[in-house]
C-alpha cells in the first residue's frame, strides 16, 4: 500500500489524464440557446443529427419521470412542448447517461438517487427558487461522482487502493484519493463540468460535494444540498459501490437549510418520486 | 423494529417503527428519564428536534424500507 505516486491536478491532468469533451451537437444546443435569433426548428435540428443523444432524449421525454401524460414522436414535437430550457437538461441528461453506460449499475443508481433527491430539494425544500427547475436539480445528483468514473477509467490500480484504504481505515473515499493520488473525484469532477462550460452553480456544488466550503460564498447553499442528497441516496439500501463514510458537519446541515419539518417534507419528495430511479436506470443502458 | 439512539439533548432512548410514514404514529420516541424522571414517549413528528438531522434522514429510510411502498429494498431482518 502506498506505492502510488501522487499529483496535484494540474499535473495529474496534464501527465494522465484527458477530459472527455461534451458532444459538439450539445455544445452547440447551448450555444443556440443562447442565441437571441435562434429557432426551436434550429435546436432540434442539432439534436436529431446526433443519433445517440436524440433517442435518450425521445426516451427520457416520453418516461414517468417527466410525466407530460401524451406519446412525443419527435424531436421537434419535444422542443415545441417542453421549451428550450429543459430540452438544454434533457441533452445534458442523455450525454452523461451515454458517457456513464459502460459504468457499474450501482454507482449508476446512487448517481440517479441522489440526482431524484436534489430533484425533491428543488420541488419541495430550500433550494426552491435557487435553481431553475427540478430537472435542473437532478443534473448535479447525477454528475456528483462523474470525477470517479475518470479515476477509475485513468488510474485503475490506484483506484483498487484506495478501495481497499476505504475499507481499512474506515474513512471517506475522496479521503482516501487524496490521500493516495492527490486529487479526489470532487475536484477532478468539476474540473470536468468547467470544461463542458456547465453552470456556475454546478461546477461549484460538485467541488464542494465533500466540503461545501470548497464552493463559492455564493454557492455553498447547493453545494450542502448536495452533500445531503448523496447522504440519502447512500441511506436507501440500494446496494452500494462503496462503504459510504459521511461526516457532514452542523455546518453543513446549517448551510443547506434542510432542517426539522423542510428535511422531512423534501425526504418524503424523495420517495415519492423514487420509483423513477429504476425507470431511469433502463434509459440509462 | 427498535433502534437504541442518542437523542441531541444528551440522552440516550430508543426509536420505535411500526407502520408508514403516512401514519403519524407510524414513529415514536422512547425517552427515558424524559418527563421528570419517568420514561416518556414521543411521536416522530413532535420530536424532531431530539434526533438532529442526520438521524432524522437514517430514520425515515428505515421506516420507508420497512413499511413503505415507493420501493426502497426492506432491510435485512425483514427479507
Amino acid at each position: 500500500m502506498g506505492g502510488a505516486k501522487t499529483y496535484d491536478i494540474d499535473t495529474l491532468l496534464d501527465e494522465v489524464i484527458t477530459l472527455p469533451s461534451l458532444p459538439d451537437s450539445v455544445h452547440r444546443i447551448n450555444e443556440l440557446i443562447e442565441d437571441p435569433d435562434c429557432q426551436l426548428g434550429d435546436i432540434a435540428h442539432v439534436i436529431s443529427g446526433d443519433p445517440a443523444i436524440a433517442i435518450k432524449t425521445l426516451r427520457l421525454v416520453n418516461s414517468a419521470y417527466y410525466g407530460l401524460g401524451q406519446e412525443v414522436a419527435t424531436v421537434e414535437h419535444a422542443v415545441v412542448l417542453l421549451g428550450v430550457k429543459v430540452i438544454k437538461n434533457l441533452a445534458t441528461t442523455a450525454t452523461v447517461f451515454e458517457a456513464m453506460k459502460g459504468s457499474a449499475t450501482q454507482f449508476l443508481q446512487h448517481s440517479i438517487a441522489t440526482g431524484v433527491a436534489m430533484k425533491s430539494f428543488v420541488d419541495h425544500g430550500p433550494l426552491k427558487g435557487m435553481l431553475g427547475s427540478g430537472d435542473e436539480a437532478f443534473i448535479f445528483g447525477l454528475l456528483h461522482d462523474i470525477g470517479k468514473v475518470i479515476l477509475q477509467e485513468y488510474l485503475p490500480d490506484a483506484y483498487r487502493e484506495v478501495a481497499g484504504y476505504v475499507r481499512d481505515n474506515k474513512v471517506a473515499w475522496h479521503v482516501a484519493e487524496q490521500h493516495l493520488i492527490g486529487v479526489d473525484h470532487a475536484s477532478l469532477g468539476a474540473r470536468l463540468a468547467a470544461k463542458w462550460k456547465l453552470s456556475k452553480p454546478l461546477i461549484h456544488a460538485i467541488a464542494g460535494h465533500h466540503n461545501f466550503q470548497a464552493a463559492d460564498e455564493d454557492c455553498r447553499k447547493i453545494a450542502a444540498a448536495l452533500a445531503i442528497a448523496d447522504l440519502l441516496a447512500s441511506k436507501t439500501g440500494l446496494p452500494s459501490y462503496e462503504d459510504p463514510v459521511f461526516n457532514l458537519s452542523p455546518e453543513c446541515w446549517e448551510r443547506s437549510g434542510l432542517r426539522g419539518d423542510d428535511l422531512v417534507r423534501a425526504v418524503g419528495g424523495f420517495f415519492d418520486d423514487f420509483g423513477t430511479v429504476n425507470e431511469l436506470m433502463v434509459l440509462a443502458h | 423494529m427498535v433502534g437504541e439512539v442518542a437523542y441531541t439533548d444528551g440522552h440516550r432512548g430508543n426509536i420505535v417503527l411500526v407502520g408508514p410514514r403516512s401514519n403519524p404514529k407510524g414513529a415514536a420516541l422512547l425517552i427515558p428519564g424524559g418527563n421528570a424522571g419517568k420514561p416518556a414517549t414521543k411521536l416522530f413528528p413532535d420530536g424532531i428536534d431530539l434526533l438532529g438531522p442526520e438521524l432524522t434522514v437514517e430514520l425515515l429510510c428505515m421506516q420507508e424500507r420497512a413499511f413503505g411502498a415507493c420501493g426502497l429494498p426492506k432491510p435485512l431482518e425483514l427479507d
